[in-house]
């Protein structure tokens, strides 16, 4: 709980004082760009009395670090978009949440299961041999990073083949609602996202699980399991799995933040709605705030999603709750 | 097991030797803007064809290959430096000085690394390739000094700990010449796995197009391709060749950790 | 029907290494009678544990079969299938493990790791279980059924090894191995395990193969005994012969080996140069053709 808060404050600080080193003002880059191109800017001067007014860029340096966390943490307030503007930075950012976590869930789930499963199948004894170099084929996939593969999969499939759309939600002037063909075509869409982040996920929890399981192999009880004829599922499952998954879960907690790192990327490239797509967008255009705001969502998210493996490992490892 | 090592570094010392040699089998100058005509296919000329700025690919591709090696390099050692230092430090002394460390660790664990890392390469507008290496060292530093503690936690157990303390070795001693020696397998399989990582976000970096901008480099090439529109035009001489190249890197570079993971861990030795 | 239980032929067991095979059962010919007590007795090393696995058909690579049969109740048991194999172990031959402490799964309570076995053996009708019954087994072996609850980290060795026998007899094998049930146990428990173990074959009638080099251990509840050494039987023969009358150069010094409160000896220790004459200038079959010496009392033929 305490790392939680933690982690948060300093994330939050730690965009204070890279906000400070900067050597320019963001809001000064971006004006100065829309200036020479020649559009007007609208509503220029109030954006820099807000800003100067919202940081205190007069007061000094622990009222205006006060001032900034205050505003953040206790009323939630991230500031105006600065290529949006009026709009605040939390509209631009909120639509693009559900998407985001749709894909993470999705592709995490899918990966963790199917990666695991087949990681420790790789290493089990009385498994057909053709099976494990299937398996050991799959696992060098996951030395290519997500966007690689996002790459490659755009060009193979969507550019090349016609298979899967290129990018985007749905298909242009399609009529939505809560039907089957606009379900097929969310489905269509996040396949190649899915993909690109799965593939390579897989790979990666395959080999982690292969370790776990060729060192648990060696343990007494899974002999005594097999001197006592259970059945061989009722072993793979209830007496390796069980107690293999165990490490993986403390593992999944720790690369989160790998993980969100590399659907930023992907999202970028299939043009998915996700924060990822709104980041680089930000990027883009310089919108400071925006891109502070992605980023704070991506820490606590992550730092979220943390806190509950944490809360809920003691109750998959009895050894932790009943601490003898 | 020796023999795999032997393969791997030979192909190894190929790779990255054909990548680090190759920038000066080329002519700089024409990876210079227009230095050509723009989008030409390959040819006998020019054998990865052109970009839209009129740059030889392959030029380009031959010049900023090294470049990802060398920031992989530089991020991976300094973060492997640090991690060593503080691994050591704190899994040798443990009590207040582990438990701070490690608190820092852990925050810094769940912060993700891109986060910091584009918030920093947002903020300033040009980034040298040495600073992208130490931005990267400094937002990938914990993994290591993770992994090295709980191998110095392993160690400091042993008997000829005990008994070089018994002989009277101070704690800086130990923790400098005693140690060392007994993980140096483990410490060269962390050490691919910072430049392994390091370079992964480079490039993710470079991608985004928040790379160094006066220096050529493999993920700039293609984040160049995909702001040029490369991909629906065609012009896959642009960017594919980068692409391979990067799998090829990051292939023989999960070989490696492999194999040097298989010397440090003996018992994955019997299962493979 | 035949007394023997277990009929064991011939058997040769060899550990395949990239250099060279090893030897490490030798012609092996052994039976067991139903209702009685046999003690494995030798080394460590001497092949004790290999012969259990072996008839378990636990071998684990790189160990193999080379040659001999196995009978139990006079059904060959070397080459069985796994389907049938799976059903067959624990269902008629069982096995208490020597150390209990890493026996159990971490992660599931005990009650579960009963139903387990209980279930995949054809589940509770079958053997006419129910929780009573079970609750009934774990207080014959001298623990509260409260423990049925618990997990295994919470259990000390002692109690896990007494679970062990409970989980090795709830299915009323006819033939149970006891590898070596009491060497990680304090001397109580030792007593206590050993007492349990006694009761429950007695009431199922069922064997037990104790393995052990404790042969002050092997005297209290053992009705025969067979020496091993060196990956061969050197002399069967009940306890009375075995500790009056043993027969082969190596049980003499195993049982003067014996220290004894009423009479300060030396200690005979077997030279290594001695140790190869025993088996010396002996091929094959030649080997471990046993001369009953007297009814019952066999010794191998190196003597």
């Amino acid at each position: 709980m305490f790392i939680f808060f933690l982690t948060i404050l300093s994330a939050v600080s730690l965009n204070f004082i890279i906000m400070k080193i900067t050597p320019q003002d963001p809001v000064a880059v971006l004006l100065g760009r829309m200036a020479s191109r020649g559009s007007l800017v609208e509503g220029g001067e109030q954006l820099i009395k807000l800003y100067r007014a919202q940081f205190g860029l007069d007061d000094p340096l622990y009222l205006q670090y006060w001032n900034y966390i205050s505003n953040l943490l206790l009323r939630g307030d991230l500031g105006y978009s600065l290529s949006y503007f009026p709009a605040k930075v939390e509209s631009v950012i909120l639509p693009a949440i559900p998407w985001t976590i749709g894909l993470f869930v999705a592709a995490n789930l899918i990966s963790f299961t199917i990666g695991n499963i087949l990681g420790a199948i790789a290493v089990w004894p009385k498994v057909q041999k053709y099976i494990k170099y299937l398996i050991y084929f799959i696992m060098p996939l996951s030395a290519i990073p997500f966007y690689l593969m996002a790459l490659l999969l755009l060009y193979l499939m969507a550019i090349k083949f016609h298979i899967l759309p290129i990018g985007g939600t749905f298909r242009v002037g399609s009529v939505r609602g809560f039907d089957l063909d606009t379900m097929l075509q969310l489905l269509e869409h996040a396949a190649l996202p899915l993909m690109s982040i799965s593939i390579g996920l897989i790979g990666f929890w395959a080999l982690s699980m292969r370790g776990i399981m060729a060192v648990l192999l060696g343990e007494d009880f899974l002999t005594y399991a097999r001197a006592k004829g259970l059945r061989e599922s009722r072993i793979f499952l209830r007496y390796g799995m069980r107690n293999a998954l165990l490490p993986q879960v403390t593992a999944l907690s720790i690369d989160l933040g790998l993980m969100i790192s590399g659907q930023v990327l992907v999202e970028t490239i299939f043009n998915y709605p996700g924060v990822g797509s709104v980041l680089f967008k930000a990027l883009r255009t310089a919108d400071y705030f925006v891109i502070q705001g992605v980023v704070l969502f991506i820490v606590v998210a992550v730092a979220f999603a943390t806190l509950v493996i944490d809360i809920i490992y003691p109750l998959l490892d009895s050894r932790i709750r009943y601490k003898v | 097991m020796n023999n795999k090592l032997f393969w791997t570094s030979i192909l190894v010392v190929l790779v990255f030797g054909t990548i680090l040699f190759g920038q000066f089998f080329v002519d700089p100058a024409m990876s210079r803007i227009l230095a050509a005509d723009p989008n030409l296919p390959p040819s006998l000329d020019y054998p990865l064809g052109t970009q839209s700025e009129g740059r030889d690919v392959l030029v380009v591709l031959a010049l900023g290959a090294p470049m990802s090696l060398l920031i992989g390099l530089i991020g991976g050692s300094v973060a492997l430096l640090i991690g060593t230092v503080l691994g050591f430090v704190s899994g040798y002394l443990g009590g207040i000085v582990d438990a701070i460390i490690r608190t820092i660790v852990d925050v810094g664990l769940t912060i993700p690394a891109i986060a910091i890392l584009i918030l920093i390469a947002a903020s300033f507008p040009s980034i040298t390739i040495v600073m992208m290496g130490l931005v990267i060292a400094f937002t990938s530093w914990m993994q290591p000094t993770r992994v090295i503690r709980a191998q110095v936690l392993s160690l400091r157990e042993r008997e000829f700990v005990r008994l070089a303390k018994l002989s009277g070795a101070s704690n800086f001693q130990i923790i400098f010449f005693e140690l060392p020696p007994n993980l140096v397998p483990f410490l060269a399989s962390c050490f691919v796995n910072a430049v392994s990582t390091a370079m992964l976000a480079s490039i993710g970096l470079e991608v985004l197009g928040l790379g160094p901008q006066h220096t050529h480099t493999l993920g700039g090439l293609i984040y160049q391709g995909i702001y040029y529109n490369a991909m629906w035009r065609g012009l896959w001489w642009w960017w594919m060749p980068a692409i391979f190249v990067l799998v090829i890197i990051f292939l023989v570079l999960f070989f490696l950790s492999l194999t040097l993971d298989e010397i440090s861990n003996p018992r994955f030795k019997s299962i493979s | 029907m035949t007394d023997i239980l277990l009929n064991i032929k011939d058997l040769c067991v060899s550990y395949a290494t990239k250099k060279e095979s090893l030897e490490v059962l030798q012609y092996i010919n052994l039976e067991v009678f139903r209702d009685e007590v046999f003690g494995l007795v030798g080394e460590s090393g001497s092949g004790k544990s290999t012969l259990a696995s072996a008839i378990l058909g636990l071998l684990q690579n790189p160990g193999k079969i080379d040659q001999g049969q196995i009978l139990f109740d006079n059904e060959d048991i070397t080459n069985m299938s796994d389907k049938n194999h799976r059903r067959f172990l624990w269902e008629q031959i069982s096995y208490i493990p020597q150390g209990a402490m890493n026996c159990f799964n971490p992660v599931i309570r005990i009650n579960e790791q009963f139903h387990d076995v209980i279930k995949d053996h054809g589940g509770q009708k079958a053997y006419g279980l129910n929780e009573r019954k079970i609750a009934q087994l774990i207080r014959s072996m001298h623990l509260n059924p409260d423990i049925l609850d618990k997990f295994p980290h919470q259990l000390s060795g002692g109690m896990k090894q007494r679970l062990c026998i409970a989980l090795a007899i709830v299915l009323n094998p006819k033939l149970i191995f006891a590898d070596e049930p009491t060497s990680a146990l304090d001397v109580i428990s030792q007593r206590i395990v050993l007492e349990t173990l006694s009761k429950a074959r007695r009431r199922l009638k069922s064997s037990i193969i104790l393995i052990g080099h404790d042969l002050a251990i092997q005297a209290q509840i053992a009705d025969r005994l067979g020496i091993m050494f060196s990956g061969r039987l050197v002399e069967i023969g009940s306890v009375a012969d075995i500790f009056y009358n043993p027969l082969h150069e190596y049980t003499k010094k195993l049982i003067s080996s014996l220290p004894s409160i009423q009479v300060k000896q030396n200690l005979n220790i077997l030279g290594a140069d001695k140790s190869q004459g025993i088996t010396k200038g002996l091929k094959g079959n030649e080997a471990t053709s046993f001369i009953e010496v007297n009814p019952g009392h066999l010794v191998a033929k190196s003597y």
